[in-house]
Formats: structure tokens, C-alpha cells, sequence
């Protein structure tokens, strides 16, 4: 981090990772500009809260009155701030345990390597990977092509998970108008070749819903129509060609908000 | 506008409701013009405590005062619960951290000192804080519906909450953030309510990680500027 000076924005609004975080945390402990800085902007990101503002139910207010009799105050300490208090540590993506497995912590970690590398996001520029046969490139154009007329659906709508124990997300986007649904990751490192990514729509069994390979840094999927109705979304590791019931447990889920 | 004031937790409050088109607030130009949604406005009695007695107050709870505590709790918590609501999209978890939050305040009002700022820049940042952290500690992160831009042209959908509550203050910071440019409202709505980090705000928008940082820093500048001293 040699930019640490210029982070107290970002800082303020939550825009640091846990880790930028904290090393912006340190920084602040012996960086008087700084700390100057994160108060002033502090008061600004403040002043955001009162556009969306909203009314909570009554009953909140009595259980945390009633909560608050019964807990102690700490002590008042003479010369510590705030500002270098730290983030609650609650910063581990938890995965069903159930679910987690060796084979998955291992792509995890592999994921976390690859994310160190950094990405474009969902670009649309082609990848001119030299690897890639002209089929291949040309069907990662359709599928880009594809995902650009699903965004500017005006129904579109995007649900979006982490990958656990990594900075990506992986998200499904849908319109109902068009009819379409699709999943978009960055940063899924590659497979074997005998290996594909294959994506499930769960509403009671998983049922399969498409497979793919990372085209470069992004995954795009278009998903079959069982999107629309499934609880939840979830893609696992499967033999080339893919399964018609997961083998491996789920890599990533997002849980689908009903409608 | 003014409805029944008074702080006690029975006393029925009257709101009235309306369903107008707001002018462009956050997203001015982000919807095109027929796109527009409506949003429902709920209007709120004022705060039983003017932010100007928040010190007071405060000074009060830090001596462990529980009275004082409740009338903070009726001046601040719309701010708080809006806050924690529009980060985690959930209304149940919204309630559960906003108890936790206040819970923390308690808490740690003792060691309040109005040199690190005001009392609600304290107790948003706290709140803040602590609706982030929920949203990216757990896999609930799932289960929110998150706004959608569409990538590369940053054009935000009707929001799923569709309410906002019409006050002075978010008129008033709302028209500071109409001053922005889109780029710089877009980058500092998806970090500073959608919870991304500047990389991923940096994937979402496809543009350079620099970029970014760049406009959130500039549009906390602005902000500043046109807030004034009024900002806290
Ligand atoms: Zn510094």
C-alpha cells in the first residue's frame, strides 16, 4: 500500500477489504492527517444515512430498552479513540459445514491465488486468449453478447453470492421478459481438462442447469429456465461433459429472494 | 407533516402515506425518464429530539442514564434502522443489527469523545460498520436482492425497497448528492449502501480500480463542500 494517505474516503465508507482495513487501522493510529481526514469524511458518510432514512417497528425499540438495563457500560478510558478501534473479526465467510469438503477448499485456495492477479470485472472486450480455438472465442462472444442484451432488459434482476473465503462474487442475472437467465463469475481458476464447472437449480433436488469453462478470468453460463423458480443456485466441480446430480459439493450458492 | 410527537413506545404515530414521483435523488439520469419508479413516501413526525440536544444527551447516557438513552434511541434510530435496512435488504436482520448496534452504543457511550466527531456521526459509523460487516461476514449476503446496474453505464433499477422517508435533512443531502457527477454518485451509492468493496465496485462499473478511488474521494469532497458544516 504505498497510496495509505489517500484511503480515508474509501475507508469511511466501507470501501477497504478487512485487510485494507486494517492496515489503513495502523496507519491511522500514527497518522494524524489521516485521522484528521477520516472525521471530517465521517460526518459526511454520516449525512447519507438521513436519504434513507426509515421507521422501525415499535417492538425494536422495547427490546433493545430492555436489553440495555440489563447490560454494563465500559469503563471510560482516558485517551482512546474510535478511530483505531477495530472491525468486529466476523470476517469469515462461513459455508454450510455440512457442505464444505476437501476438494472445495482446495479450488478456494486456488481461487485466492488466481484473485491476487486481479480482473476487469464482466468485460466485454474479447479475450484473446492464444489457447482458445475459434469456436471457443467465438461462442464466449455470443455469450458476452448475450449477457449485454440480458443487462438492458428492463426487468432485469441480479442476485449475487460471495465465493466463500475469496473477494469474488458470482452473480445470476435474469429477466423474465426475455426469458433468460445467466450466471457471471470473475476469477474461477481453471479447471483439468476433464473437469467442467457445472451450475444446479435447487428447489428440493438439484437439478442441472448448465456447465462451463472459465473463457480468461470470467465465467458466463446462460441457465435453463428452472432459474426463475429455483430457491437457490449453486455451481460444483463435475467430470467433462457433467453430471447429471452433483458429485462434489457446492463451490458457491446464492439463495434466490422470492417474488 | 407533523404528526403526534412524544417518545413513548405505545403512543401511536401517524403517518401519512403518499405515492408520488420523487424527483431524481439518488439516481438522477440513471433511470431514463418513462423507467422513473415510483416510490412511496412516508412521511415522519419529527425526531423527539433535535439533533442539537443529541451532546446533551449524550453526556447523560454516557453516565449510564437509561431515560436518556431512549430519547438518543427516538432521535436517532430512522437514520440508524435506514441505514442497516438498505445495506442488508432484509427487514428481520435489519431489526437484529440495529438492536446489536444500539446494544454497542450503550456500550461504549462512556468512551465517546466529541473530538473524534458528533454524536450521530459516532453512531452512524457504528451502525454502518456493523451492517457491512454483517453483509460480507455471512453467506445471508446471498439472500439480498441487490440493486442492479447495468454494467458499464451504471443505470440503477427501482430500488425493491421503494420507500424512502421524506426530511429535511435527506432533501437536503440528497440534492448535495444531485451535484455529483454520475460516476461519482454511482460509485459512492454502490461502496456506501450496497456494501462493495472500491474493487468490486470497480468490477461491477468496469473501470479501473483507480478510477474508482478517484471518484469516491472526490465525491466525498463534494459532499462535503456543498453539506457544509451542516453535515454532521
Ligand atoms: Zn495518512
Amino acid at each position: 500500500m504505498n497510496d495509505l494517505h489517500s484511503q480515508a474516503h474509501a475507508y469511511v465508507i466501507g470501501a477497504l477489504t478487512s485487510q485494507e482495513t486494517r492496515e489503513f487501522e495502523r496507519h491511522l493510529i500514527e497518522c494524524d492527517a489521516c485521522s484528521a481526514d477520516v472525521i471530517d469524511v465521517r460526518a459526511v458518510a454520516s449525512a447519507l444515512s438521513a436519504t434513507v432514512a426509515a421507521e422501525p417497528p415499535a417492538r425494536l425499540r422495547a427490546a433493545v430498552l430492555n436489553q440495555i438495563a440489563q447490560t454494563a457500560q465500559e469503563p471510560a478510558l482516558e485517551r482512546t479513540s474510535h478511530r483505531g478501534a477495530s472491525r468486529t473479526d466476523k470476517n469469515v465467510v462461513a459455508f454450510r459445514p455440512s457442505r464444505r469438503r476437501r476438494f472445495a477448499t482446495s479450488m478456494l485456495a486456488a481461487a485466492a491465488v488466481v484473485a491476487a492477479v486481479g480482473f476487469g470485472g464482466w468485460a466485454y472486450q474479447a479475450n484473446q486468449d492464444a489457447d482458445n480455438s475459434e469456436q471457443l472465442a467465438e461462442q464466449a462472444r455470443s455469450q458476452r453478447t448475450e449477457l449485454a442484451a440480458l443487462l438492458s432488459a428492463d426487468d432485469v434482476r441480479t442476485v449475487s453470492g460471495r465465493f466463500p473465503q475469496t473477494d469474488h462474487t458470482g452473480t445470476v442475472v435474469l429477466s423474465k421478459k426475455q426469458g433468460k437467465a445467466m450466471f457471471v463469475a470473475s476469477g474461477l481458476p481453471d479447471l483439468p481438462d476433464n473437469k467442467v464447472y457445472e451450475a444446479w437449480t435447487i428447489n428440493g433436488d438439484p437439478e442441472p442447469a448448465g456447465t462451463f469453462s472459465p473463457d480468461g478470468h470470467q465465467s458466463i453460463v446462460a441457465l435453463t429456465d428452472a432459474a426463475f423458480t429455483a430457491d437457490s443456485i449453486a455451481i460444483t466441480v463435475e467430470p467433462e461433459g457433467g453430471s447429471a446430480e452433483p458429485t462434489s459439493d457446492a463451490i458457491f450458492t446464492v439463495v434466490m429472494p422470492q417474488t | 407533516m407533523r404528526a403526534s410527537r412524544g417518545s413513548s413506545p405505545n403512543q401511536k404515530v401517524v403517518l401519512s402515506m403518499t405515492t408520488v414521483t420523487l424527483p431524481p435523488a439518488w439516481a438522477p439520469r440513471l433511470f431514463s425518464a418513462q423507467a422513473r419508479p415510483r416510490l412511496t413516501v412516508v412521511t415522519m413526525p419529527s425526531p423527539t429530539a433535535p439533533a442539537h440536544e443529541l451532546p446533551s444527551l449524550m453526556a447523560k447516557v454516557s453516565a449510564g442514564d437509561e431515560r436518556a438513552f431512549a430519547r438518543f434511541y427516538d432521535a436517532t434510530v430512522r437514520n440508524v434502522f435506514g441505514i442497516v435496512l438498505h445495506v442488508l435488504r432484509d427487514h428481520a436482520q435489519a431489526e437484529e443489527v440495529t438492536q446489536e448496534i444500539y446494544v454497542e452504543a450503550w456500550k461504549q457511550a462512556p468512551k465517546y469523545d466529541v473530538k473524534q466527531g458528533s454524536v450521530s456521526a459516532w453512531l452512524n459509523t457504528i451502525a454502518h460498520r456493523r451492517a457491512v460487516d454483517r453483509v460480507r461476514s455471512s453467506e445471508r449476503r446471498t439472500h439480498r436482492e441487490q440493486r442492479h446496474f447495468e454494467a458499464g453505464t451504471g443505470r440503477l433499477a427501482p430500488d425493491p425497497l421503494d420507500q424512502v422517508v421524506a426530511n429535511d435533512e435527506g432533501l437536503r443531502v440528497r440534492a448535495a448528492l444531485e451535484k455529483l457527477s454520475e460516476g461519482q454518485r454511482t460509485a459512492v451509492q454502490l461502496a456506501y449502501f450496497e456494501g462493495k468493496t472500491q474493487r468490486e465496485v470497480a468490477e461491477f462499473l468496469q473501470v479501473p480500480l483507480g478510477t474508482v478511488k478517484t471518484r469516491i474521494r472526490d465525491a466525498m469532497q463534494r459532499l462535503r463542500t456543498h453539506l457544509g458544516e451542516a453535515a454532521s
